[in-house]
């Protein structure tokens, strides 16, 4: 109970033994400025199975490199890098 | 102002597949050369190889991926996404304007404070790195109080050494 305190108790808590883990936006720490649209690798990690794109409630990305993002994943998906919608 | 400017621009384009390799080199040579001509400064010229396709494009499933980097005036950019369009060759391709979006990214990148994450995982080892240069520090000061004695002791395991006596 002690352990996991920080970012749990920020909201009124429903279920007490519900961790939280505190996100941090990927971009924001290695400060990527620019989030290119061919690194597939990267992208990748931002869309699951169902090729959708993660929503920063769940990824912990800020709000302007979600912007940025949502935009990378777009583009590459044209050139057929990732795909719109899973098979 | 001079005419147009030049921008920066990031070009990929996806070569059909029915080409083996020296024909792909031989478009990417020839758009390579368009660039040239019409005035464009290439500033990064990448294979990226062939890889296989998200998704069929004109039934294909595969196509080898090349990228080039370079600076031209929009006529050009124009004149070349219409050669682009043309080429039978050409399955696909995309040019960003990126001067722009690269410099604010960067701009934005500056700015940022390096903050050490607290409970962040990415960095375990920076963590423990200050605890262990503020261990040594009140070590050697003791002297005043003789009580415990066993303060020159443990080096490296010196955030865990208050827990020890208990067990």
């Amino acid at each position: 109970m002690a352990a996991p305190s920080g970012p749990a108790a920020r909201r009124p808590a429903k279920k007490k033994f519900f961790v939280r883990r505190k996100r941090v936006c990927k971009f924001t720490v290695e400060k990527i400025g620019y989030i290119d649209f061919k690194d597939v690798k990267l992208l990748q990690s931002f869309v699951p199975e169902r090729a959708k794109i993660l929503p920063r409630r769940i990824s912990g990305t800020s709000a302007f490199y979600q912007r940025k993002l949502a935009v990378a994943i777009k583009r590459a998906r044209y050139l057929a890098l990732l795909p719109y919608v899973a098979d | 102002m001079t005419e147009t400017q030049k921008r920066l621009y990031d070009l990929v384009f996806l070569i059909a597949p029915d080409k083996d390799e020296q024909g792909a080199a031989a478009v990417v040579e020839e758009f390579r050369k368009l660039l040239t001509d019409l005035g464009a400064v290439i500033e990064k010229d990448e294979s990226m190889g062939r890889r296989r396709l998200a998704y069929q494009i004109k039934k294909r499933g595969e196509a080898t991926y090349h990228n080039f980097l370079f600076r031209a005036d929009a006529k050009a950019v124009a004149e070349l996404q219409r050669k682009m369009k043309l080429s039978e060759s050409i399955l696909r391709f995309l040019t960003v304007r990126i001067d722009e979006e690269l410099r604010h990214g960067q701009k934005v990148a500056r700015r940022t404070k390096t903050r050490t994450p607290r409970v962040v995982p990415a960095s375990p080892e920076s963590v423990p790195a200050p605890e262990a240069v503020a261990a040594p520090a009140p070590a050697p000061a003791p002297v005043v109080e003789p009580a415990s004695a066993p303060a020159p002791a443990p080096e490296s395991a010196a955030p865990e050494a208050p827990a020890q006596p208990e067990s």
